[in-house]
């Protein structure tokens, strides 16, 4: 009788040994939600505050926030600025989690094609009426101010500010120019012409690195709307203009060099093109202003490499350029912030002249600030000096990006596949440009009709 | 049969058979592929930055330095060690407790726990992220290593429990029965017994929680907010910037992840064998 009992005691125990077992090994969601009830654990006040920063591209621009940080601290002794660097590939990720979590930074820096989601989680605070009463008012070019509110929404909320712009940029190894008596072209027809003479296909040597795969719709666009002139991305109507014949001509010219003036491309992502422009036997790249550091590192020197706007298309008047707004990288302040205005004194140090100079002189990239283009360092960096010419000369046209579209990272994922299709003759520049602007269309359609 | 190709007959197949080719070739092929990725992987990490060298020579630790010293790789390779022992220790002793019960007792919903226990194992971690963290929120554990250990442990414990419990099977229970009567509580005698022939199933088990936790990027991620607190695989990540690649500092960052588990398994490779066919055969 007692061993039974004993036994049926035993049983019990295995039976809630085994229960709890299984409750930690199904996810662990019954004892923790239990928990939830816990409160969140508040912080005790003092006379200093501190709020938490999240770079958006933490390790390689650590040390220039490691600079700028303690310079922040030393002129406000009573703000302690934690940092925290989220690696570039898992940005989203990162900003996503902790705001459907509820503990998002303070403040934070946002690549601007990242922006609309997050304000989409209503997450960040409007800052045009911090921007006008600051002494900031002014200060931050034009043409960022204008793409980092057409990233977000097409009114004129600024839910963040600019720090930074990287326009698209080609790029030409002068080495292989200067062997052929060429310079870096201004003009598409000139584009194609140089990247037919730099080919030299038997030594392994190409006009042109392309990208073919992941990225390649976005960097397609900027050259597409240089070359055909297009002023917008869609007509009054909310129609896109991507399926006009001046688009198709360019993608059918554009798609007839693979393989022939560039390496066999298809599968080109970012890094493999930058790898073959690197590889110092291919003539020209296009991508953005971001990527000037690594070209001088790889091709030898300042000397070896120019980065100029995107060329002028032949259907243009002289003189007149069209360019796809600068992509961005910004600083949004966030609602569940009980810091706002220490936030807002970091941010408006951060695009100070003296931090925004700093910062983009070590990146190499357009500062947000206009204040810094009358520093030396910026007349000595011929890529950034390129840009601001071109948007600073009345004839350049900005077309701005539908960044406020939800279902435009979706759209170009798509026609980034599509892109490979014509490359290898499956479909035609027509079927992708018809494509391309009949997505567009219907989005903006959406998006105009209060389907956001 | 003769592993001879077609056609091959005589002292021709008869050699073929000794040299035993038909097994070194696919073998070394397959090492190959497995290994050319290790050797880039060196290469890159003991070159100097712009050496087109095949080979890493001249050597140098520059990268090294740099990721140890500058990427802060010395914080985040502790805080994986930690988070890793703190899983391993967390698996083996849970999935223990919960494999002997599935082992050893028949109770109402057994068979319901265990077909529970493997669906789970088809929900992504991804899903089940936001719910992990606001529960991690609300526990003050966001931003704590005690977090990815809880998390890791968790996420590997319906499998380890499954595993565990064969392992137990396989311990005859007339040896724990045999204890009981001279004496022993049931916890005694499993402590005894059943738990010192249980070491290479703890070795096993204690591997796959040790790895998974080492490679685990996306928790350390998401749960941490300072630098402090980042593990190897988030470290890694450092290396890809926006515009740019850091080979050298990437395979450095590779190498010195790569090497404490290369060095467990080396150790444990013995019981990790013994481990995995012990439970295999039910007599």
């Amino acid at each position: 009788m007692r061993q039974h009992r004993a036994w049926r005691q035993t049983r019990r125990i295995g039976t809630a040994v085994a229960t709890t077992g299984m409750l930690l090994a199904g996810g662990g969601i019954a004892s923790a939600t239990a928990a939830t009830a816990v409160p969140h654990s508040a912080k005790p006040h003092s006379s200093s505050v501190t709020i938490t920063f999240w770079d958006d591209n933490g390790g390689p621009r650590t040390p220039i926030y490691m600079h700028l940080i303690p310079m922040f601290e030393k002129e406000n002794p009573g703000i302690k600025v934690k940092y925290v660097g989220i690696p570039d590939p898992s940005v989203l990720e990162k900003y996503d989690t902790a705001i459907a979590g509820g503990d998002p930074p303070d403040i934070g820096a946002i690549p601007g094609g990242d922006l609309a989601a997050i304000v989409a989680q209503s997450a960040l605070v409007p800052l045009n009426k911090l921007y006008q009463s600051s002494p900031l008012n002014g200060k931050l070019l034009p043409t960022l101010l204008t793409a980092t509110a057409a990233s977000s929404s097409n009114d004129k909320t600024l839910w963040a500010l600019p720090f930074s712009g990287v326009p698209s940029t080609l790029w030409c190894n002068m080495v292989l120019f200067r062997a052929k008596h060429l310079t870096c072209p201004t003009t598409w027809n000139a584009f194609f012409t140089d990247a037919k003479a730099l080919t030299n296909s038997s030594k392994g040597q190409y006009g042109l690195t392309m990208r073919g795969a992941g990225g390649s719709t976005n960097q397609l666009t900027d050259e597409m709307v240089s070359y055909a002139g297009l002023t917008s991305y869609f007509t009054k109507n909310g129609k896109s203009t991507f399926d006009s014949p001046r688009a198709v001509d360019f993608i059918k010219r554009f798609a007839a060099i693979e393989g022939v003036d560039t390496p066999n491309d298809v599968d080109n992502g970012y890094l493999q093109m930058v790898a073959e422009f690197d590889s110092k036997k291919i003539g020209m790249m296009l991508h953005n202003l971001g990527s000037y550091a690594s070209n001088v590192s790889a091709l030898g020197g300042a000397s070896n490499v120019v980065g100029l706007t995107e060329p002028q298309g032949p259907y243009n008047k002289p003189g007149v350029l069209n360019m796809v707004a600068p992509g961005l990288d910004t600083y949004g302040i966030f609602k569940a912030s009980k810091n706002q205005a220490a936030d807002w004194k970091f941010e408006e140090f951060l695009l100070s002249a003296q931090a925004n100079g700093y910062w983009n002189q070590q990146v190499g990239q357009l500062p947000g600030n206009s204040d810094v283009l009358k520093q030396a360092w910026v007349a000595k960096q011929q890529p950034i000096k390129s840009m601001l010419a071109a948007l600073a000369n009345p004839k350049t046209v900005v077309v701005p990006a539908p960044n406020y579209l939800p279902q435009l990272g979706t759209i170009v994922t798509n026609m980034d596949t599509l892109w490979q299709e014509v490359l290898t003759k499956q479909i035609t520049p027509q079927q992708w440009c018809s494509t391309y602007a009949s997505q567009l269309t219907s989005a903006e359609y959406l998006w105009t009709h209060g389907h956001r | 049969m003769s592993a001879a190709p077609l056609g091959m007959t005589g002292e021709l197949a008869r050699r073929w058979e000794r040299s035993r080719l038909y097994l070194w070739v696919p073998l070394g092929l397959f090492m190959l592929f497995t290994l050319v990725p290790f050797y880039w992987m060196i290469v890159f990490a003991f070159r100097p930055d712009g050496s087109t060298h095949p080979y890493p020579w001249p050597v140098t630790l520059a990268n090294f330095k740099l990721v140890w010293n500058v990427l802060g790789f010395g914080v985040f390779f502790k805080n994986s060690v930690l988070v890793g022992v703190g899983t391993l220790v967390g698996v083996n002793v849970i999935s223990a407790l919960s494999g002997y019960a599935l082992a050893r007792f028949s109770f109402r919903g057994r068979g319901f726990l265990v077909v529970g226990l493997l669906c789970t194992q088809f929900v992504p971690g991804v899903m089940l992220l936001i719910p992990l963290f606001i529960i991690f929120r609300h526990l003050g554990l966001i931003d704590n290593l005690v977090a990815l250990v809880i998390a890791d442990t968790v996420f590997q414990l319906p499998l380890t429990t499954l595993l565990m419990s064969g392992f137990i099977r396989s311990v005859p229970v007339e040896l724990e029965e045999a204890a009981m009567v001279d004496g022993c509580s049931r916890l005694k005698a499993f402590r005894a017994v059943t738990l010192p022939l249980l070491r290479p199933a703890f070795v096993a088990i204690g591997s796959f929680a040790f790895v998974g936790s080492w490679n685990n990027f996306l928790f350390a991620l998401i749960f941490m907010n300072s630098q402090d607190h980042f593990t190897l695989p988030v470290g890694l990540d450092y290396t890809i910037g926006e515009f740019s690649v850091n080979f050298g500092a990437l395979a450095a960052g590779g190498v010195l992840a790569a090497v404490p588990v290369v060095l467990v398994f080396a150790v444990v490779q013995r019981y990790l064998v013994q481990g995995l066919t012990v439970g295999a055969i039910k007599g």
